[in-house]
């Protein structure tokens, strides 16, 4: 293993924990909900592209299509639970919110393991990405360039939406200062349903991208959300950039803790955030306004 | 109750300024004769059900507890945790991994207790300069990293757990015998229940509601909120730790479940279930789920999605829990008859 091929496979493994984190993050700074069940909804992707792509060598089309669906579907799946549940708690105290949102987490995955049961999928990636390029005298999978790939589209991506687009302006505003945003006549409701889908296509884009790498099982949520909030309280809570930041450091740290220091691998999350939380409590780029929790 | 602030003002050495119970509740009985009821009312149960129900009442009295020492933390202080079954399982390791000392049973739980304390003292330093969701968050993880350190220690046994844990004999008597366990669990129980009632009434406990209820003039007030909240913390471990040791001993087995973010998922419902708000909420919120869980989802291979329904519905309908309920039929009741 050089050290490039470590940088990129580490950048690769944190592309998917930066599409579940930005998601999570941008709830929680938008309408101030830290989504207990944004783990669920990320199974839920993954599991809906093993069953879209079953055990065939899918083309590249198809699975694009695949990984779409599976991003779309949990959009919806988000956003019924917005208008369902948490759109009526926005009043209550914190507390019900996150008890709510847990609750949630159980019955998507309770209904995950209904539907799909509790063994674990494999899938095929499509035939032109499961091989791997040369570069500088290194081997690099493809896959995980394409996963580079489409990190870099979502930052930026999110990047432009938030802060170019009118939708932007509007979640900004939303999010300093919620009463004063109705005030001015932007349609809140809509905008913050338009959120919460938003961060859960993200999470189930993360977990359409990953399942061809992972044996993906109902209960995968669990190790990931956790791996998430680690990253969101690294980068800090809110912030999306934060969370891209974060997402990256902790990728790249876990892969060169698997090439150097295998005894360290799966703790270096833990180990992050317990120096985040003693040297930064905010995170790298939270702002300090966000004790409002 | 009336509740007054020492006064006058203290001079300038004083300690901080302490809500001050009223001198009705310092010698109040209830501490007494609220775990003896306790004791008595399960007792009897116990005696009149069939040996199944009578295993689940044994652990449900455990399971009581452990509620309760969540309800240390949501109910009486306000912080939020979604990782207190580490405490539990923490507890429930160290009575498992003593087994071959030549200890009495109390010994046991005495050890379990400290292993957890100070565990929580540990992460509630670490913890300190959090946020309340932050902190949530970082109980959730050092949740799952004692659930993955179980699969990591060899000594730990991973998923097959460490098993034939004696239960001794206390005072002579052989506790192997399911009733002579029942006797001595909930003792114990009652006991630590009469305890942790006892501190709930204290200054100790009604500076905690205040801290629960506005941390900012709890402090302005001079209440140290940093410490006290990490004493609460450490408590509500402490007492985890006990009942995970007791539930070792109950079971003669430990795995990996009792550590694990869905049980830690499963206390935050029983407490919920019976209201957080009251003392005795959680302790019969965990009797009643444990029942509901044998009773009617025994058989249920769908038992996430049922406890997820469970908690939205209590969640949204009943969110102080069936004491809530009591309390609002009791307003009803209350409320027809000074109309007539």
């Amino acid at each position: 293993m050089t050290l490039l091929s470590t940088l990129i496979s580490g950048v690769a493994y944190g592309v998917p924990l930066f599409l579940v984190a930005s998601g999570l993050t941008l709830i929680y700074g938008v309408i101030g909900v830290l989504n207990f069940a944004h783990g669920s909804f990320f199974v839920v992707g993954a599991l809906l592209v093993t069953t879209i792509i079953g055990s065939t060598v899918p083309t590249v089309p198809t699975f694009i299509i695949a990984v779409l669906a599976g991003a779309a579907v949990v959009a919806a799946v988000g956003m019924l639970t917005e208008t369902t549940v948490v759109r009526h708690l926005y009043r209550r105290d914190h507390i019900t919110m996150l008890l709510a949102t847990f609750a949630i987490l159980l019955i998507v995955e309770g209904a995950a393991e209904g539907i799909w049961g509790n063994s674990s999928r494999a899938i095929n990636k499509p035939e032109i990405l499961s091989g791997s390029t040369q570069i500088l005298g290194t081997t690099i999978p493809l896959y995980d360039i394409l996963l580079v790939f489409v990190g870099a589209v979502v930052a930026i991506g999110l990047f432009l939406l938030i802060n170019k687009s009118t939708f932007g302006r509007s979640v900004r505003a939303i999010a300093q200062d919620q009463v004063m945003g109705e005030a001015v006549g932007l349609n809140t409701k809509r905008v913050m349903l338009l959120v919460f889908g938003l961060g859960s296509a993200l999470a189930g884009l993360a977990g359409a991208l990953i399942a061809p790498n992972v044996s993906v099982s109902p209960s995968l949520g669990h190790a990931f959300i956790l791996q998430s909030f680690a990253i969101v309280i690294i980068g800090g809570l809110g912030s999306v950039t934060g969370s891209l930041v974060a997402a990256l450091l902790v990728g790249v740290s876990e892969a060169f803790a698997v090439a150097y220091a295998t005894y360290l691998t799966g703790f270096t999350f833990y180990i992050l955030v317990a120096v985040i939380l003693l040297v930064r409590p905010r995170g790298l780029l939270g702002s300090a306004k966000l004790g409002r929790a | 109750m009336s509740v007054s602030v020492r006064n006058p003002a203290p001079p300038i050495n004083a300690g901080p300024p302490f809500v001050t119970a009223s001198s009705r509740s310092r010698f109040d009985l209830r501490p007494i004769y609220e775990p003896l009821i306790f004791l008595l009312v399960t007792t009897a149960a116990y005696f009149v059900m069939p040996p199944n129900m009578q295993y689940v009442l044994g652990i449900a009295v455990i399971y009581a507890l452990l509620a309760t020492s969540l309800g240390v933390l949501f109910g009486w202080t306000g912080i939020y945790t979604f990782g207190h079954a580490a405490f539990f399982g923490i507890g429930a390791y160290a009575t498992a991994l003593l087994k071959e000392q030549a200890w009495g049973p109390l010994a046991f739980l005495g050890m379990s207790a400290l292993i957890a304390v100070i565990a929580a003292v540990l992460i509630g330093l670490i913890g300190q300069r959090l946020a309340k969701v932050e902190f949530a968050m970082l109980t959730m993880i050092v949740g799952q990293i004692a659930y993955l350190l179980t699969f990591r220690v060899p000594v730990l046994q991973g998923d097959n757990g460490i098993y034939s844990i004696p239960r001794g004999d206390v005072f002579g008597i052989d506790l192997t015998p399911p009733v002579s366990f029942w006797w001595y669990s909930i003792i114990v129980v009652a006991i630590v229940m009469g305890v942790l009632r006892r501190i709930h009434l204290s200054p100790f406990g009604e500076s905690l509601n205040a801290i629960r209820d506005d941390a900012v003039k709890a402090a302005a007030i001079g209440i140290p909120v940093k410490s006290l909240r990490l004493a609460a913390f450490a408590l509500a471990g402490g007492v985890a730790g006990l009942a995970g040791g007791l539930f070792a001993q109950q079971g003669s087995i430990v795995t990996p479940s009792t550590l694990s973010f869905t049980f830690s998922g499963q206390i935050i419902i029983m407490a919920l279930l019976g209201g957080m708000m009251g003392f005795w909420g959680p302790a019969l919120g965990a009797i009643l789920f444990q029942f509901i869980n044998a009773l009617v989802f025994g058989n249920s291979t769908h038992g996430t999605l049922v406890l997820g329904i469970i908690l939205l519905a209590v969640v949204m309908l009943f969110p102080s829990g069936v004491l809530g309920v009591f309390a609002r039929l009791r307003d009803l009741l209350m409320r027809s008859r000074s109309r007539q």
